[in-house]
């Protein structure tokens, strides 16, 4: 429904314009250029920057759907203008049409088959983005697929797939018929009643659900006593926002809303300065690195009281005490091609590198604790470099398409696909406790959330993470699943 | 009624900016009601232009037009095409999403006629035209051949019953048995309805069928203007002797 009224808001947008261009042609190659421009900005990169703004959830995911909508309408409103008979436009004029009546009953009439493949194409589109605004807790099927990528799940991912091929189809099955009263000749009288209905129905269908969701966010807000819990896109993160959302459950009368899944640092980190995510899991070195942007120390020394004292004078958000592991980054290999080669440490692999190819996620790439601080501290230099989804790297090392990839050393899967990290004999890395982080005036407001979650504090060691970790990735159990059984275990 | 001037034009001329000469060069000419004034020239002598330019469509660049005495200028420009001009036009203009019902009406809907009022008057022009109204009224333009089409696009200039009809070579893209025919409902209706009638041509033997007067324009001006005994007896150019007696090629 995202879908429908960021192709309504976009067409309210785009058709006026398209009609302004038409008439007035001083801006017209601007505005069509900068819109063809502006379909080449990658919708995930849009995202992350609107959060800072506007927050997570509907409203940024709307802009962004929107934006890619226009362009596809515009042009094709455009061109569907210019692109009627000039003898009609004459016969309009010479008959005493005025300006407006002019538009209504002939050019738009007769533009509207191309304007109508304009909006097709915007849908088509928007379908596939809308799919991405999962990322930022739009909710929604893509849900499902990043879901499904993140716990190496096909049949959560065809979940989501299927039924948004679907409504791709259904959505194009829709337009096609709104085509067709224009195409087919309709006996006298039925077409604009007809033509009517559908455009009621659809706006109706888009305000219902809008002020629908509206309602259902103001009835969880309103209660006043509702945590927001959110985690990265990756498995362990899952489980530990499950095990602290379980527990405040549990223990406390707080309602806890779940925003599992929201893309990368930046986004949850932007998200809660602005007061939309209350509580995660993040990682000592992380914090370190990528949101306080202190260089990499090499020294070993533990960062964590530097990292919670900043975090607290700067963003006024609180490190609780550390589960009681470190998931320390590093790059794997196969335990098979490791014996061939003897290597055991990142500096082994440098001396081979130039060899091989590396997969690794797009933030493992440009993030100065990631590749580039890396290859600077051992002097790495890889044949070729692969920017792929965390969860995709997997397959490709197991399929020999790579023969490198970035790895977290408590990660299930490193056990599954036979891959052994590779120690970081220099000490590039700090550790990578990982915390609860928590803003400062929710933990005053109900301190019984650290109550609730004491428990956990240095609960879970490496190899506990890892099995749990392997229960979701390997066994195919769910993350909810899986943190319900450890608490009972906890006890 | 003769001798009333319905329309008169006193030293126009029209520029545009993309050309050297002038299309329409300080021509004054007097319509009177009721005539047929034939406007005959080759392509590019200004008659089109001369026709806009009394529908309003362009602007003189310099004189004035007057239309019933009143400079064309004190009229709502818009209301005067839809009350007192109807057009035909060259390339018919029918619009092609609409029935031949709905094109003949749409100036009165414009002009917010009563449905009933506007059924019986397309009824009755399709009549005039020699149209079956129960074959035609719901068929779309690309369902018509092209005499059909310009029958329809005479029954839409006629449907306001405005004084005056401006005809831009109608018949010129159809064959001769068709024109001829409708040359023949031209006739019928002129003196059936009384109008006023701008007719633009480039075929003398149109113009000599058709107007009580005949204007030959060349080159942004009125060589002469006259009956037909007039211009075949006393041709003013070689221009003119040309055009009688072997037509514009």
């Amino acid at each position: 429904m995202l879908v429908g009224f960021s192709l309504f808001l976009a067409s309210a947008l785009a058709i006026p314009l398209g009609i302004l261009l038409v008439r007035f042609s001083f801006l017209r190659h601007t505005i069509l250029r900068a819109g063809s421009i502006s379909q080449t900005i990658p919708s995930l990169a849009m995202l992350g920057f609107l959060v800072p703004l506007l927050g997570l959830g509907n409203v940024p995911a709307l802009v962004v759907l929107t934006f890619y909508a226009i362009y596809p309408i515009l042009r094709s409103t455009y061109t569907g203008l210019i692109s009627v008979p000039p003898e009609c436009i004459e016969a309009a004029e010479g008959l005493g049409f005025s300006n407006l009546q002019k538009l209504g009953w002939v050019e738009l009439p007769l533009a509207l088959p191309i304007m109508i493949s304009g909006l097709r194409i915007a849908t088509a589109s928007t379908i596939g983005i809308a799919t991405i605004a999962a990322f930022i807790g739009a909710g929604g099927l893509g849900d499902f697929i990043t879901q499904g990528l993140a716990l190496n799940n096909s049949a959560l991912i065809l979940l989501g797939a299927i039924p948004i091929a679907f409504l791709a189809l259904a959505f194009d099955y829709g337009i096609s018929q709104l085509e067709n009263q224009f195409h087919h000749r309709k006996k006298k009288g039925s077409r604009s009643p007809r033509l009517k209905t559908i455009l009621l129905g659809i706006s109706s269908l888009g305000i219902v659900f809008l002020g629908g969701n509206y309602l259902y966010q103001e009835h969880i807000t309103a209660k006043g006593t509702s945590i927001t819990i959110a985690s990265k896109n990756f498995t362990e993160q899952y489980i530990l926002a499950e095990l602290m959302a379980q527990l405040i459950e549990m223990k406390t009368p707080l309602k806890v809303v779940r925003k599992l899944n929201l893309g990368t640092t930046d986004i949850i980190h932007q998200a809660l300065l602005k007061g939309d995510v209350d509580l995660y899991p993040e990682y000592s070195g992380t914090a370190y690195l990528t949101i306080l942007k202190e260089p990499p120390s090499q020294s070993g020394e533990d960062i964590f009281p530097k990292v919670r004292g900043a975090y607290k004078d700067k963003f006024n958000l609180v490190w609780l005490k550390p589960f009681g592991f470190s998931n320390s980054q590093s790059l794997a290999v196969k335990k098979d091609f490791a014996q061939a080669h003897n290597l055991q440490n990142l500096s082994d692999l440098a001396l081979i590198a130039p060899d091989l190819t590396i997969a690794a996620p797009p933030e493992f790439l440009k993030r100065p604790d990631g590749m580039l601080g890396l290859s600077q501290s051992y002097g790495l230099e890889f044949k070729n470099v692969m920017q792929v989804d965390p969860n995709l790297m997997y397959m490709a090392i197991d399929h020999q398409e790579v023969e490198v990839i970035a790895a977290f050393t408590t990660d299930g899967k490193l056990q599954k696909y036979q891959l052994i990290p590779l120690n970081d004999d220099k000490k590039f890395y700090p550790p990578y406790h990982c915390a609860p982080v928590i803003r400062a005036t929710i933990l005053t407001a109900y301190p019984e959330i650290y109550e609730a979650l004491s428990v956990l504090f240095g609960h879970i060691d490496e190899e506990k993470m890892r099995r749990l970790n392997a229960k979701v990735d390997l066994e195919g159990r769910t993350p909810f699943d899986v943190a319900q059984e450890f608490l009972v275990e906890l006890n | 009624m003769k001798n009333q001037k319905i329309i008169q034009l006193i030293n126009v001329s029209k520029f545009y900016a993309t050309e050297e000469n002038p299309s329409v060069n300080r021509i004054s000419l007097t319509i009177e009601r009721g005539e047929c004034l034939v406007l005959i020239g080759s392509s590019g002598s200004g008659k089109t232009t001369l026709l806009k330019l009394l529908n309003g469509l362009e602007k003189p660049s310099s004189g004035s037009i007057l239309i019933k005495d009143k400079k064309i200028e004190t009229y709502n420009i818009i209301a005067l095409r839809r009350t007192f001009f109807g057009y035909v036009f060259q390339r018919i203009g029918l619009f092609p999403h609409m029935t031949v019902r709905e094109n003949i009406e749409i100036v009165l809907r414009l002009n917010k006629k009563p449905r009933v009022f506007r059924t019986k008057k397309v009824n009755e022009l399709l009549e005039f035209m020699h149209l079956n109204p129960d074959v035609y009224l719901d068929r779309y333009p690309d369902q018509l051949s092209g005499g059909e089409q310009q029958r329809v696009g005479v029954a839409r200039a006629l449907a306001t019953d405005s004084e005056c009809l401006f005809m831009d070579e109608p018949f010129g893209a159809l064959d001769a048995v068709t024109r001829y025919d409708l040359q023949d409902e031209i006739l019928r209706l002129k003196k059936a309805f009384k109008k006023t009638i701008v007719f633009v041509t480039h075929d003398i033997a149109e113009a000599f069928k058709l107007g009580d007067r005949i204007a030959v324009m060349n080159e942004g001006i009125i060589e002469q203007i006259g009956t037909q005994a007039e211009i075949c007896e006393a041709p003013k150019t070689p221009f003119i002797e040309q055009l009688v007696h072997r037509g514009l090629s």
